[in-house]
């Protein structure tokens, strides 16, 4: 290990010394105000996991600045505990005592004193033992979450781990060691670069402290930029294979499959700066990947640590023989095809540990071959030829950046078309995605923008090339804000108060931002590549996502994630547009109308049967991700199979809103709300709740809102409510009144609908699990019968189903896709009945 | 820089760098990691090491532990040769 190089070290304070303590103090301060913007853009922008964001973010930025004010002996186990406490904090006390207890014996084991290769023998066995209870051929006493992790920290950083051991000088470091193997960050990146032990060992605190700390700052900024890249290329560029018909849309695929790895490369760079501050100046990651000049050159920039890997435990050893005994041609066609095949194994062998089973594709084996051979030929070209080397004056001439911008271009070129094969399930897949049916002159602008844009940053980056390991000075002032307004400014203008002026196309961009996965719906139609499944633990492991969003104890309303705006009158609230959350672990979106839903303009497109579906929070879709709603996944059905003659089109429009009851349906009818969007058809949704109306009446007599209607404020009149009564004498005194408040809330739902030529549909749509009486459901069916509305019943609908398994979770009785998935086909089927509610021809 | 890490950046500047201006690549300077030396140059220096310093050089010893920068290799060298 280096010789710890930081001012703290200081013996005493002499006024230089003080000095030299204040400078360290205020560019400590100007760390954590830099660190303090990047908690806070995290957060906003929801970048990655929710134990991300609020658990492991916190402690690291928090724990790094207490960390560098420790004496150098203390600061290794310091590192370990802090990186403990994340695992306490995301796993909690069983799943790290899990942790804790298998890692002992697993280094106890290698640290025996035996031979070498017995203890890698031993391992081996365990390794097996431990591979068939991940493939779940017998069961283990420890939670499914941890598996993930467990892979990525003992299956893959192992292998770095035991060749390092077979090599090592002297005794084992501990500290380094369980830092090695318990790094912070691992604990919520299961896909985790494979950081080389004898660079973690050397390279900590080599330089400056706060050099250090410094690059760590940058390096997660960049990373920031490229997940904020990545979720909008996501979000607007990605197209589901079945929907490449023309060249334009297979030029548009093939860039935004090959962009998808930005979010590798992002979570890398936040991975590696965080290692920073605890002061492991680790190298780059990758570096100007998508402008690789060569296939060698591409090898050594994107995923570094992987191909330092390949070439310290597999190439090297294989290479340098080969090249003493046979010559370097023969080494380098050895070397490269087992560095290939150890790739492609290992891989796989990344793919079990992450998701539980083997990945073997043909495209996949088809990808490393072909690969592997653009390696070889052009580590042959550059053994013949030679390269030019960083910081060579060759590297500084015009024609030398030209034709690195040129080769950069068919570089690029022949990895999208490789990229968007490998990413295919299978051969024929892969291939037919090439068939287009069309190219026109939108195709040949679009590649045509698209290289040169690779090309001229090519060669620029040749020129403006930074030094690989760019060492940051310590802060100052102008560079931390330099460092902090940037991605300041991206974080506020993704929020609606600086984003209000914007017109509606940019808002509807800005909301993307802030959400960090696609339409669910949408999103099961792509392709899913290598990289996509490894990094999204949302997608491989419901059960570790569930320990990152931490059910139960994090389940903020809509409210107080700020997707409510009070309107401070008798409706109380209404969605803000443009909302773009993860609520309740699900992209949550609104539209520019404040509507749960696609977008829509406001006159209905000739032929168009437009329904507006009104109701509460399950009919907004609380608990499921977009597009999974019922009204969503009825408008989709129908769309789809369009079961009657007549409209060309139909639209179902969600004003359901969390805690809306009849009564704001009521106002939001009269102000025009509904009725501006010309529905044909309004379905009010009906809950058994909805006999407790009087709830929305006793609220608002508490905030002392008008009442608005004569017969509330007669009724509110009547038995003296007041906002000086408290709450339980309130329920008390209207409680009784729940009959005729409905009723008359019908009613005049109703009259209105009738007045505007609008159908009115009283749908009973109970929840699953709900607790309410059957007294109360059968109550608001006669209500309604009694008002004379035209009824869909579905009060039985969970007849015969295990409604637990139609819940959200235990503590949030919405339903779930499988409930909403049952409403819809159930609604349909009740539609279908009534053929003239679709605006069917006679 | 001593006489061996003073030939060990000569053979680099000569074979990887020519015409680059020496002062830049110092001690420290990043070989491997900083895209100067990639595998076969790896295993140019590593044999001309060998040859140069009548040493041996393991195939593990070609990794950036040891190679990483003049001052890394010069140590290497220096731990090979008889004392």
């Amino acid at each position: 290990m280096a010789t710890v190089v930081t001012p703290s070290s200081a013996p005493s304070l002499a006024p230089a010394a003080l000095r030299s303590r204040l400078a360290e103090f205020r560019a400590m301060g100007l760390v954590a105000l830099q660190l303090a913007v990047l908690g806070l853009v995290i957060a906003g922008l929801r970048i990655e996991s929710p134990a991300f964001q609020t658990r492991v973010v916190p402690l690291a930025f928090g724990g790094a600045l207490v960390h560098h004010f420790l004496p150098a002996r203390w600061r290794p186990w310091a590192f370990v505990a802090l990186s403990l406490t994340g695992f306490m904090l995301v796993f909690g006390g069983v799943g790290t005592a899990w942790f804790v207890l298998l890692a002992t014996v697993v280094l106890a084991w290698l640290h025996l004193p035996i031979p070498y290769w017995g203890r890698i023998a031993g391992w081996a066995v365990m390794a097996a033992g431990l591979g068939a209870a991940r493939a779940g051929l017998f069961p283990v006493p420890w939670p499914g979450s941890i598996w993930p992790v467990f892979g990525s920290i003992f299956m893959l950083r192992m292998i770095v781990y035991l060749y390092d051991l077979r090599h090592q000088k002297g005794p084992t470091d501990w500290k380094m060691a369980l830092s090695y193997f318990f790094m912070l960050p691992a604990v919520v990146f299961p896909f985790f670069p494979i950081v080389d032990y004898g660079m973690f060992k050397r390279t900590y605190y080599d330089r400056p402290a706060l050099q250090i700390y410094q690059t760590g700052i940058h390096w997660m900024v960049r990373g920031l930029t490229h997940l904020v890249v990545y979720r909008l290329v996501y979000q607007f560029f990605t197209l589901a294979p079945s929907d490449v018909t023309s060249g334009a849309e297979l030029v548009q695929f093939l860039l935004a499959n090959f962009a998808l790895y930005l979010r590798v490369s992002g979570q890398f760079h936040l991975i590696v700066g965080l290692l920073h501050l605890f002061g492991f100046r680790l190298p780059e990651t990758h570096r100007f990947f998508f402008v690789a000049s060569s296939f060698t050159d591409l090898w050594r920039r994107i995923n570094i640590y992987w191909k330092d890997f390949m070439q310290k435990v597999f190439y090297m050893p294989v290479f340098y023989p080969l090249a003493k005994k046979r010559g370097e041609a023969v080494a380098i066609v050895v070397g490269s095809a087992v560095t290939i095949f150890a790739t492609w194994f290992l891989h796989s062998y990344q793919w079990f540990w992450l998701l539980g089973r083997w990945l073997f594709t043909m495209t996949d084996v088809l990808f490393w071959v072909l690969l592997g051979v653009f390696l070889v030929m052009d580590s042959l070209r550059e053994r013949k030829r030679g390269r030019a080397r960083p910081g060579s004056p060759e590297t500084k001439t015009l024609r030398y950046q030209v034709s690195i911008g040129l080769r950069a271009i068919g570089v690029f070129t022949i990895m999208c078309s490789l990229w968007g094969f490998w990413n295919a399930p299978t051969l024929a897949e892969g291939l037919n995605l090439f068939r287009v049916d069309s190219w026109d002159w939108r195709a040949t602008g679009l590649l045509a923008a698209a290289l040169l844009a690779v090309g001229f940053g090519a060669g620029l980056a040749e020129r403006i090339r930074p030094p690989a390991h760019e060492d940051r000075v310590p802060p100052t002032m102008w560079k931390s804000l330099r460092t902090a307004l940037p991605i300041l400014a991206i974080w506020a203008t993704s929020f609606a108060a600086v984003g209000e002026r914007l017109p509606d196309e940019a808002r509807g961009v800005l909301r993307e931002l802030r959400v960090a996965e696609l339409n669910a719906r949408d999103a099961a139609q792509l392709q899913r590549g290598y990289y996509e499944e490894l990094v999204g633990v949302n997608r491989f492991n419901g059960e570790l996502w569930n320990v990152y969003v931490q059910r139960g104890s994090e389940w903020p309303n809509l409210q107080e994630l700020g997707g409510l705006r009070q309107t401070g009158d008798l409706l109380r609230a209404e969605l803000k547009p443009f909302l773009g959350l993860m609520f309740h672990g699900h992209p949550f979106r609104t539209n520019a109308h404040g509507m749960r839903d696609g977008a829509y303009d406001k006159e209905p497109a000739a032929g168009t049967h437009r329904v507006a579906v009104l109701g509460p929070s399950y009919v907004m879709g609380d608990g499921v991700p977009d597009g999974y709603t019922f009204e969503a996944q009825l408008e989709t059905r129908l769309n789809r199979e369009r079961p009657v003659v007549g409209p060309a089109r139909w639209e179902f429009l969600n004003f359901g809103v969390s805690e809306y009851s009849p009564l704001s349906n009521l106002i939001i009818l009269e102000n025009g709300r509904v009725f501006g969007f010309r529905p044909s058809v309004v379905i009010m949704v009906s809950h058994p709740a909805d006999m407790v109306t009087s709830d929305h009446v006793i609220e608002a007599v508490r905030k002392g809102y008008p009442l608005k209607y004569d017969f509330l404020q007669r009724i509110v009149d009547s038995v003296k409510a007041t906002p000086d009564l408290t709450r339980e004498e309130l329920v008390k005194r209207l409680r009784p009144f729940d009959d005729e408040i409905l009723t008359e809330v019908y009613k005049r739902m109703a009259e209105l609908c009738r007045a505007n030529g609008t159908r009115l549909v009283w749908a009973l749509v109970p929840t699953p699990a709900q607790t309410t009486t059957a007294a109360r459901q059968e109550r608001v069916r006669q209500i309604a019968a009694s008002v004379g509305l035209e009824r869909i019943d579905l009060g039985d609908i969970y007849a015969g189903r295990d409604e637990k398994a139609l819940i959200v979770a235990d503590f949030d009785k919405h339903p779930n896709v499988e409930g909403h998935q049952l409403i819809a086909d159930r609604l349909y089927t009740e539609l279908l009945k009534r053929p003239h509610l679709l605006g069917a021809r006679p | 820089m001593d006489p061996i890490e003073q030939t060990i950046k000569d053979f680099i500047l000569e074979s990887y760098l020519l015409g680059a201006d020496p002062s830049q690549l110092t001690a420290d300077t990043p070989l491997i990691t900083g895209g100067i030396l990639d595998s076969l140059a790896t295993v140019q220096l590593s044999l001309f090491l060998e040859q140069h310093f009548h040493v041996e050089i393991a195939p593990h010893e070609t990794a950036t532990d040891y190679l990483d920068t003049i001052a890394l290799i010069g140590q290497l060298v220096r731990s090979k040769l008889p004392s």
